[in-house]
């Protein structure tokens, strides 16, 4: 028995033995103190059956023989008087929990019609996407026969115009392009499987040195960075991260972009630093919402959905994404990507 | 028909301290036993006439409680009426969720004894005081 329930056993003997002297109420009421007690520093039930058997044993049992009855049923009064605050305490909880399956219930049934809501929501700004990269085409492509085909009628100042209205076809097949590739992250199901990312890296940083050969650049990639994900959904995620650290270091005569993972709390953090343009700490809450941009067009292009996606990426893998930086001095995104089965 | 409360069988217990749970928990048990209610009936009205009890000795400081008989067309039971002039309780319905007693969440207090009994009532005015009352049947 361990010291507070014995504690406990010496006082309850000490209230039996007083009721049974004087069967009266507020002697009675001592049972139901103590029973009160005993919830509130977390006794069970078992401990009072437990408790009830030894004070039995210790007066009831010892009792003269004539006693012995009248002591056994007022031992039983006592003992039922211990156990009546467990009983209100029982209902109360009992009360609780089917509450507590009723707004459970609702809460299923809400997450369910958020859910449907969602998945319509998705499947329609697909589709919009989808449907409108064909009449974009039809644009640009005519745009650029008539640059072509009909030079001499157009003009120095209608070329000008025409080239813009291609630039801006461009640019919104590319936003367009991106809004899909948002979308198809969030669709479909997530296979983890044990995926290289040091490899990912690599061919990422690669292709983007390839893309513009004349820039002074220098990765840094970690050997043997490995995780459990989504291959298709990590690789979406590093030519986002990887490919906003080659465009914001443009500007700078040497970059210098490090991939690599470290222990954070326990939990395997990847990162991707770079010595670029970097932000503002102040605005780092907006950075991963979609179309928001921390600097202009004429900076930087870009769509103001890579971060998006790269969020989606990792929320869907149940991990964590932060970043931080300060204006002209770089920037480092954090991430992580939650268990096995999150 | 109407409830009835015969006066003859009224029983008023004034509430100042622990002493006077007794007495209330007693009136209570006696009443129930006349008036026809089971050991268990008897055992839970018992017990919520307790917590109303702590309550006014620990909130209000001082209070009555009033026992009755009484009896519909098909039953009879036990009506208890406990009346404090305490500072009164601000937010009923917070008052009646678990968890916002000192015993957080073990269910004592009023919303334990709303569970004990068949009829439970609270009316309470900031700065009067308030008024709990009880029905059990047999």
């Amino acid at each position: 028995m361990s010291e507070r329930l014995d504690k406990f056993g010496r006082e309850y003997i000490a209230a039996l033995e007083a009721y049974l002297k004087a069967v009266d109420e507020s002697a009675l009421s001592r049972a139901y103190e103590l029973g009160r007690r005993a919830m509130i520093e977390g006794l069970g039930v078992l401990d009072m059956a437990l408790l009830h058997r030894t004070a039995l044993e210790d007066l009831v049992l010892s009792a003269p023989a004539t006693e012995q009855r009248r002591f056994a049923q007022a031992a039983a009064n006592f003992f039922n008087e211990l156990l009546s605050s467990f009983e209100m305490s029982f209902r109360g909880y009992r009360g609780a929990n089917e509450e507590l399956q009723r707004l459970n219930e609702t809460l299923r049934q809400q997450k369910e019609t958020v859910e449907s809501a969602n998945r319509e929501l998705e499947s329609f700004s697909y589709s919009v996407s989808h449907d409108l990269r064909a009449p974009l085409r039809t644009i640009d492509g005519y745009s650029q026969m008539l640059l072509e085909d009909c030079a001499d009628a157009l003009g120095d100042e209608g070329k000008r115009y025409l080239r813009h209205v291609r630039e801006a076809t461009q640019y919104m097949t590319q936003l367009i392009d991106a809004l899909l590739s948002l979308a198809r992250v969030t669709r479909g199901e997530i296979h983890r499987i044990e995926v290289d990312l040091t490899a990912l890296a690599r061919g990422i940083s690669e292709r983007l040195r390839s893309v513009s050969p004349g820039r002074d650049s220098h990765f840094i990639i970690n050997e043997g960075v490995r995780a459990n994900g989504d291959a298709r959904l990590l690789a979406v995620l590093l030519e986002n991260l990887l490919g906003n650290a080659w465009k914001f270091t443009s500007k700078r005569t040497q970059a210098q972009i490090t991939f690599g993972c470290e222990e954070r709390d326990g939990k395997p953090t990847y990162f991707v630093q770079d010595n670029g343009a970097g932000f503002d700490m102040a605005f780092a809450a907006k950075l991963f919402g979609p179309f928001q941009r921390l600097h202009s067009l004429n900076e930087f292009e870009g769509t103001g959905i890579g971060l998006a996606t790269v969020q989606r990426v990792v929320h869907r893998h149940g991990g964590q994404l932060w970043a931080e930086g300060k204006i002209d001095e770089g920037a480092t995104f954090f991430f992580t990507l939650g268990g096995q089965n999150p | 028909m109407m409830d009835r409360a015969s006066p003859e069988n009224r029983v008023c217990v004034r509430i100042r301290d622990e002493s006077d749970v007794g007495v209330a928990r007693r009136r209570s048990r006696e009443l129930a036993a006349q008036q026809g209610l089971s050991e268990a009936a008897a055992e839970a009205l018992a017990t919520a006439v307790t917590e109303i009890a702590r309550n006014i000795v620990v909130h209000a400081g001082s209070g009555e409680i009033v026992f009755g008989a009484v009896a519909d067309a098909t039953r009879q039971g036990v009506i208890v009426t406990a009346r404090d002039t305490g500072s009164g309780i601000p937010d009923i319905e917070q008052a009646m969720q678990d968890g916002f007693s000192t015993c957080s969440g073990l269910g004592f207090g009023l919303p334990g004894a709303r569970r004990l009994v068949d009829e439970f009532e609270i009316e309470s005015n900031v700065g009067t005081g308030t008024t709990v009352t009880l029905r059990k049947w047999a």
